[in-house]
């Protein structure tokens, strides 16, 4: 392909941004609106995900040990737990250790010396990889020798699992909803552009323009669109975002908030990337109703 | 350079726009296709460029099989083959110079080419003077004359008028009816569909007549009609 041709191309885009000034700023303004509700749905998101993560590592296997267990065996038994699958971390905790833990949370140092001897079990506490290896590492530590009783409070942590899955799901079918309808008004501005140059698509075509060389304006066209909408919507939500970390730092002390570090960064790449190509989609979506000639 | 050979074309709606065609046209000739409003001239100018695709028959143009052409292929047919309207088709918002040059590029030609061959064209449809000028600024003849510019810019083998002089005065018609006689001289075939009696019956070329979709009449040196 020649460079003039890419030449052509330019021009009729920039001069169709200047002979169709409205229709073209209100794409732009409709890319950005759009990709705004996108990107600020995107950040609860991530958000409510890490929440959910947060919460699901929370949640621990304990397996008390019997008391007639050597250090040997339980170093053994230690091993074979570490080596099943899903196992991320395994902490001891002797009955000694338990019983000052226990000392700790009550404040009371002397109440205990009253009960004389250590009714505390040794235990492991045991941290699955994923939320889903809970249910079977409990499972199998149950089975070992030397292992007398198992506990992962399993009906909240079933309800737990359940209400991050629920979230997850609900918030991915969000945001793929919220991409379509972009696309959809995305394609339907633009079509507003293609539809006032109609008359030069048939003269084109009629010419003998080819497909390519008739779509190229448009497609540049909306990738400018998309480019240009998405910098506004990225730029308004990581200010939103800065604005709202600043304000939960203050007020919101309990609440782990996804720092903006990586994440706007992300979030700006991504929509640029996202306008781009929903700008050329809709472009060439749009022109290819009139290429039919 | 143009067969058509058994060409049928019927409309969705069960009209029958051409009724098993059959003409050639040589390399070089000038013809005018006449017939009543309906007679299916328009249809059968539209085969040529493949803006309409027939419903049997088959029809070469310049060597290329144009009923089985692929979708890819018919922007370079239609390069070979210039085409006037009635209406003109220019853009409104390009001078008469960028209507022109706008074909050009199109077919991807170099900047190099365009400024070399747009005067040139625009000199032999006599619109030197008026390269800069908006179509609104033209009057009907000088808009037509640009349009014409624009069908012969890509050097087609092949010039199709449709009622090229439908909207124009006597005086246009002539200039621009002399301009395509020029152009057959030259080496291009000619068609133009057409309804002025006048300058059919002056011109003694080859006359194909039509009436309701069937060739009834095709001449060397023809007339109208018989009650012209």
């Amino acid at each position: 392909m020649r460079l003039s041709t890419w030449r052509y191309a330019f021009r009729d885009a920039a001069g169709s941004f200047r002979a169709n000034r409205f229709s073209s700023l209100s794409a732009i303004a409709t890319v950005s609106v759009s990709l705004l509700m996108l990107a600020l749905f995107l950040v609860v998101a991530i958000n409510l995900d890490s929440m959910a993560t947060t919460l699901e590592n929370q949640v621990e296997i304990k397996a008390w040990l019997d008391p007639a267990l050597k250090d040997e065996d339980i170093g053994r038994l230690s091993d074979q737990v570490k080596s099943f699958p899903g196992v991320q971390s395994l902490t001891y905790v002797s009955a000694k250790e338990a019983m000052e833990k226990l000392a700790d949370r009550l404040g009371n140092q002397q109440a205990l010396e009253y009960v004389g001897t250590n009714p505390l079990r040794a235990s492991f506490e045991v941290k699955a990889q994923r939320p889903d290896d809970v249910a079977p590492v409990a499972q199998a530590i149950t089975s070992l020798v030397g292992v007398q009783k198992v506990d992962y409070k399993s009906d909240t942590v079933d309800k737990l699992f359940r209400i991050t899955r629920a979230l997850r799901v609900f918030s991915l079918t969000l945001v793929i909803a919220l991409a379509l309808a972009t696309i959809f008004i995305i394609s339907n501005t633009i079509r507003l552009t293609v539809f006032a140059r109609r008359r030069e698509i048939t003269i084109m075509k009629l010419v003998g323009a080819t497909d390519a060389y008739i779509r190229r304006p448009f497609v540049l066209e909306g990738v400018f669109f998309g480019l240009v909408g998405s910098l506004i919507a990225a730029a308004l939500s990581s200010w939103i975002y800065t604005g709202f970390l600043r304000f939960a730092a203050a007020n919101l002390p309990f609440f782990e908030i996804v720092p903006g570090a990586p994440l706007l960064r992300n979030l700006t790449l991504t929509l640029l990337g996202l306008g781009a190509v929903l700008g050329a989609l809709g472009s060439a979506v749009s022109v290819r109703r009139f290429l039919r000639v | 350079m143009i067969q058509f050979r058994g060409v049928s074309k019927i409309y969705p709606n069960h009209v029958a726009a051409l009724r098993n065609v059959n003409i050639a046209v040589d390399k070089g000739e000038f013809v005018f296709i006449v017939g009543p409003s309906g007679a299916g001239k328009s249809t059968l100018v539209k085969c040529i460029y493949r803006e309409e695709l027939p419903t049997r028959g088959s029809i070469v143009v310049d060597g290329r099989d144009v009923t089985s052409l692929k979708p890819s292929a018919v922007p370079y047919l239609r390069r070979d083959v210039g085409v006037v309207y009635q209406d003109f088709k220019l853009l409104p918002n390009k001078t008469a110079y960028e209507n022109v040059a706008f074909a050009l590029e199109c077919t991807e030609a170099s900047q190099r080419e365009i400024a070399k061959r747009v005067p040139a064209v625009l000199e032999l449809v006599g619109m030197k003077d008026k390269v800069k000028a908006l179509p609104i600024q033209l009057s009907g003849g000088e808009q037509q004359r640009i349009a014409l510019a624009r069908a012969i810019v890509n050097s087609p083998a092949v010039i199709v008028a449709d009622e090229p002089t439908g909207n124009l005065d006597p005086d246009n018609s002539w200039a621009i009816i002399r301009i395509l006689l020029e152009l057959s001289r030259m080496g291009a075939t000619v068609v133009v569909a057409t309804h002025e009696k006048h300058i059919v019956n002056n011109l003694k070329q080859r006359v194909i007549a039509m009436d309701r979709g069937e060739v009834v009449r095709d001449e060397e040196k023809g007339a109208y009609g018989r009650e012209a």
